[in-house]
């Protein structure tokens, strides 16, 4: 049997390995901002505002602002936004916005577009700025990109439990289907192309409308859609993955009543860590900070 | 569950199944047919699902209203009727049976099974006018489907005491051995398309426990799955074939000719016995 097997046995007769797999299955550039300000912890910074939608669905964008302000603060540690938003953006960088166009559950383009304007405050030219998902193989600005964003939603999906960060930069990849085999294990590898590799400045999981369930081929039914109205902050992509999950997790499990664990479960966001060493996934190695409305946090 | 159907193989292609347009809509877009390679063009990160299940083709058709509204209308051939089936209990919470062999509707979203045949009707909102169009159309396809399939005979050996109505998932890729419970990140089961898999809830949500049967081509691989069980969840010093582990829970399998069987979370021995007790009974019938 080899080595790599992950029983529940396992994990309960394993402290380390618990650690991560008790919110089972439960990131980084190669430069980790922020992280060595806290030792061996992931910062992780989770806000929210239950004004940043109205009734419609429709975001507000002066509160979107003040969110991604406050939370970046926190994040850097800064004591003024400006001097937070400078830790992200330099003004020589070609900025790839990588977002996500799912048209389920889109990236709001309020949030594009505001980090688009974050960056051109901070001196970024602003024609050497992309915000793309799909073309990004075929666009000059990402494959020339030194710094990129990565923001979208956090969802289930039918094979790699979850639609997150680190799934979000499949579109990097030259042979999707390389990255199906076993429910997507190895999408941490995508965060290490030439193309990625190092330049990720700030991950954000938009947590406004999660989905937590899906049904159907296309795997969407807004049943399965509530309104958390939160953003997940970091600049480590597998923790910010993983305390999405856990949020994830604890929605079903309200939910459902019982334990109903993703299907498949989410092994990539833990293999991004003990695989591949991307990042960490384990709760107790994440310093998460929790800022704004407090009512139904769920972590 | 208890019902089988005959298995009467049908010379039938999807086409045959597409329905007219509901009165008030129009189909909106030519239709269009998918293999297994083409899939993922067309589903956006969901098409592993129906290959794992054997998908052979589908077709999509597009209705639209005055309103705008949107149906997807998409009939799945699934090449065997066992394949249809699980796709179903992959993804039903309760089959409500009104479409095909087994059906759930969903808010703007219809799902059923008939024959090799899995059908997905799914609406981009729901009212009352969806909703009546969804019905027209979940009923057209499944009359034009006149032949039925059968349930894999795995299905008839679970015991039917304390069994949580349709709280089974059928399978056989291992992507789906942790269904309802975390079991193992691995294939250490060794479960592939010439295996038939069940996962099966017991007893009321704060009592849960799960049996799992895998039925394998012969007893030496059933075996030989024992042995994994064994070697991952039991204690290797012991001969006892159930134990309590660490979360006060207990485990326990054994092997029946060619199946595995095994429970977790079980709240005593006496009910794992109870039960592979039961389910080797019924592979023995």
């Amino acid at each position: 049997m080899k080595s790599k097997t992950i029983t529940r046995r396992k994990l309960l007769k394993n402290s380390t390995l618990a650690a991560i797999g008790a919110s089972l299955f439960f990131t980084s550039p190669m430069k980790i901002y922020g992280k060595s300000r806290q030792g061996n912890l992931s910062r992780v910074v989770l806000i929210r505002d239950k004004n940043i939608l109205d009734e419609n669905g429709n975001v507000n964008k002066a509160l979107l602002e003040k969110m991604l302000d406050e939370g970046l603060v926190k994040l850097t540690g800064m004591k003024f936004r400006e001097d937070a938003w400078a830790q992200i953006f330099k003004p020589n960088d070609v900025l790839g916005i990588k977002t996500n166009v799912w048209t389920h559950l889109p990236t709001p383009r309020e949030l594009e577009n505001l980090l688009k304007e974050k960056a051109i405050g901070m001196g970024v030219i602003p024609e050497k700025i992309s915000i793309n998902d799909r073309g990004v193989k075929n666009d000059p600005i990402f494959q020339k990109s030194t710094a990129l964003i990565n923001v979208r939603p956090m969802r289930t999906h039918n094979w790699s439990g979850v639609g997150s960060l680190l799934k979000n930069y499949i579109t990097f990849a030259e042979d999707l289907p390389a990255y199906h085999p076993d429910s997507c294990a190895d999408l941490a590898k995508l965060h290490n192309l030439p193309v990625t590799k190092g330049k990720t400045r700030l991950n954000i999981l938009v947590m406004f409308t999660p989905l937590f369930h899906g049904v159907g081929p296309h795997h969407y039914n807004k049943k399965y859609v509530w309104n958390y109205y939160g953003l997940i902050m970091g600049f480590d992509p597998v923790a910010v993955d993983s305390t999405g999950l856990r949020i994830l997790q604890a929605k079903r499990k309200e939910y459902f009543g019982e334990d109903q664990p993703l299907n498949p479960p989410a092994k990539h966001i833990m293999l991004a860590d003990t695989r591949h060493k991307l990042g960490t996934a384990d709760p107790g190695k994440i310093e998460l900070i929790k800022l704004g409305w407090e009512e139904d946090l769920l972590i | 569950m208890s019902i089988l159907f005959a298995n009467i193989s049908t010379p039938q292609n999807i086409t045959d199944f597409l329905p007219a347009a509901p009165a008030g809509w129009k189909i909106a877009m030519e239709d269009k047919m998918y293999d297994s390679k083409s899939l993922y063009d067309y589903i956006d990160g969901g098409a592993e699902l129906y290959i794992s299940y054997g998908m052979k083709e589908v077709i999509s058709r597009f209705i639209t209203n005055e309103t705008r509204d949107e149906i997807r209308i998409e009939i799945f051939d699934m090449s065997e009727s066992k394949n249809a089936f699980g796709v179903f209990t992959h993804t039903r919470t309760q089959n409500e049976g009104i479409h095909g062999q087994g059906s759930q509707y969903f808010p703007g979203t219809q799902i059923f099974w008939k024959d090799r045949f899995y059908v997905s009707i799914m609406a981009t909102d729901e009212n009352e006018t969806i909703r009546s169009a969804i019905e027209d159309l979940a009923s057209e396809i499944s009359n034009k489907i006149t032949t039925t399939g059968k349930m894999p005979d795995i299905v008839s050996l679970l015991p039917e005491e304390n069994l949580t109505e349709d709280g089974c998932i059928y399978f056989h890729h291992y992507i789906w051995l942790n269904s309802y419970y975390y079991i193992a990140n691995d294939n250490i089961f060794g479960i592939d398309k010439h295996t038939n898999a069940i996962l099966a809830k017991y007893g009321s949500k704060e009592n849960r426990h799960y049996l799992l049967c895998i039925e394998y081509a012969n007893e030496e691989k059933s075996d030989s799955a024992y042995s994994v069980f064994k070697t991952q969840f039991l204690d290797q010093q012991s001969d006892e074939t159930a134990m309590q582990i660490e979360d006060g829970s207990w485990l326990g399998g054994t092997t029946c000719g060619k199946y595995l069987i095994c429970l977790f979370n079980a709240p005593s021995k006496t009910e794992i016995n109870k039960l592979i007790g039961k389910i080797t009974e019924n592979i023995q019938r």
